[in-house]
């Protein structure tokens, strides 16, 4: 007879710069919900072949070592879902190479396989490369469509818009390149956070 | 439900606060016996104070400024210079400095318990990151030498619980007395005893700084010599800081405030039972994307992540696991996550 093993998982969680900014700003943090990931994660070692039989198909998955948190953090690449968004997904365009500045995007979402229709939060990881039309210092914007707007930067850089569904969690990923714009004095290496 | 499930506050959030206590000095220790100086600062800034190292930063690297030690005077006596001379009358600095900062407007001296109007100090002030939120009070020691005399200092804040009743401007303020820790903060002689001197001197803990009657350190047990001479770089910092060096022993703790909340993540058998990971998924020559083989009839993902959000669903705190974890349709998950502010 053994003992029944009764601990529950307990991990350290830390803030991100946007809970960060919220407590030096004075506010609360008024956590209410929460999300799943399973980033890191490749399902295709998921091994239908291994020799010890169906117990060990997710070995090489089960005892991979996780990289530590990260606050510089607002958003998951994956996340875990209900069974009946399985196979959903968000149709778009996913690339846009040799962008002159000026130019404007359309970044207008499709939901497909099952998808709900909804609004998405869209991030632009460097607004010194595209900006929000609708809110030029914004980093993210939540809402059905939104249109970017290439920026005169010298050298040349790559942005990506992350795109995730409001409600369901569904993840796509755009990426602009805006060409060099010799006579440019903005360097898209600056700090914009 | 999509992506995000809501905690229930009354069953999955749990909040206390802990007061943590921890060693001040380096590498955690809540007691050091060796102090060592820098020499670089000493030649460069050490007519004002001298910092005071756990370790000796002639030979170690890592070593790092545990406090500093000061001498201040009224008029700037022990150091050079008067009014209309030069000099940089680095006691006047100091005594200036520490008086601005803790005594109300127009006060231009010093009280120590019972006597008033005293015109110098010795500082000690621990650097500022050690401190963190403050000293524990009744939770330091410190042994003063000066040839074969000793002195045991400790606060008077087992006796005196809510501190001196003295208008400064940071409270509380603990009187500094002679006595040990050991056996239970016993105070060997109260700070109102010697009322020729005063008491041995204040202490603040909100700001880390002790300050100490060089009368009472003059007299006996200690009789700690102060030179007050004018216009003369008598270095009794470093006075000071020899008699720490004699004392061999400062013991010293902070204490900080924890706010910590507990989240109990549920993930139930029938949620979280598929994945937006890309990886999860083939996709054939008509664009279906269907489930990888072996997955398929048996779904099965991992949980490598906890991201807690607020009601506009902006990431506030993210928890990683140390290895994934299995989630399925036969297997339930909790989680519980502890974030620290």
């Amino acid at each position: 007879m053994g003992f029944l093993d009764n601990t529950s998982i307990t991990v350290d969680a830390i803030l991100t710069y946007k809970g960060r900014q919220i407590l030096s700003q004075g506010g609360t943090l008024a956590i209410s919900k929460f999300a799943l990931s399973d980033e890191e994660v490749d399902y295709t070692l998921y091994d239908v072949t291994h020799p010890n039989g169906t117990d060990s198909y997710g070995t090489v998955i089960e005892n991979m070592n996780l990289i530590e948190a990260i606050s510089n953090r607002d958003h998951f690449r994956s996340h875990l879902t209900d069974a009946n968004l399985a196979g959903a997904s968000l149709g778009l365009v996913t690339n846009y190479p040799n962008i002159t500045h000026g130019t404007e995007i359309s970044i207008v979402v499709t939901a497909e396989g099952g998808a709900p229709t909804e609004n998405y939060t869209f991030f632009i990881d460097n607004i010194n490369v595209v900006k929000f039309t609708s809110a030029p210092n914004a980093t993210s914007l939540t809402q059905g469509s939104v249109t970017v707007k290439a920026q005169s930067i010298n050298p040349g850089r790559t942005a990506t818009v992350n795109v995730f569904g409001e409600q369901s969690g569904l993840s796509a990923e755009v990426s602009i390149h805006v060409n060099t714009h010799e006579t440019s004095p903005s360097n898209p290496d600056k700090q914009n956070r | 439900m999509g992506v995000y499930k809501d905690l229930d506050p009354s069953n999955d959030i749990q909040t206390n606060i802990a007061l943590v206590t921890s060693g001040i000095f380096q590498d955690g220790a809540s007691s050091i016996a060796t102090f060592y100086t820098s020499s670089t600062q000493y030649t460069n800034t050490g007519d004002y104070s001298v910092d005071v190292y756990r370790y000796d930063p002639s030979n170690n690297a890592s070593a790092s400024v545990q406090f500093g030690v000061a001498y201040g005077h009224v008029h700037g006596s022990g150091s050079l210079g008067t009014v209309g001379a030069t000099g940089d009358r680095t006691s006047a600095a100091v005594f200036g400095q520490f008086n601005n900062l803790i005594n109300p407007p127009e006060t231009t001296r010093m009280k120590f318990s019972g006597k008033s109007g005293v015109k110098h100090y010795y500082v000690l002030t621990f650097n500022r990151a050690r401190i963190r939120e403050e000293i524990e009070p009744g939770g330091w020691e410190l042994w003063l030498g000066s040839g074969a005399n000793r002195v045991k200092l400790i606060d008077d804040s087992s006796t005196v619980t809510t501190g001196n009743t003295d208008q400064r401007n940071f409270s509380p303020e603990y009187n500094i007395v002679s006595g040990t820790l050991a056996g239970g903060a016993g105070v060997g002689e109260a700070a109102s005893q010697d009322s020729t001197n005063g008491s041995y001197g204040l202490f603040y803990p909100t700001i880390g700084v002790l300050l100490l009657n060089p009368d009472r350190l003059g007299v006996s047990p200690l009789s700690l010599s102060t030179s007050q001479a004018s216009n003369t770089d008598a270095r009794n910092q470093r006075t000071f800081f020899n008699s720490i060096v004699d004392g061999t022993y400062f013991q010293c703790k902070r204490v900080e405030n924890i706010n910590s909340t507990h989240y109990f993540i549920r993930a139930n058998a029938t949620s979280f039972n598929a994945t937006t990971n890309e990886t999860y998924y083939t996709q054939s020559v008509s664009g279906v994307r269907q489930v990888i083989p072996g997955l398929l009839t048996d779904p099965k993902v991992y949980i490598t992540s906890v991201g807690l959000y607020n009601d506009a669903n902006q990431m506030l705190a993210i928890a990683k696991l140390s290895r994934p974890i299995l989630k399925s349709n036969s297997r339930e998950a909790l989680i519980k996550v502890k974030l620290d502010f």
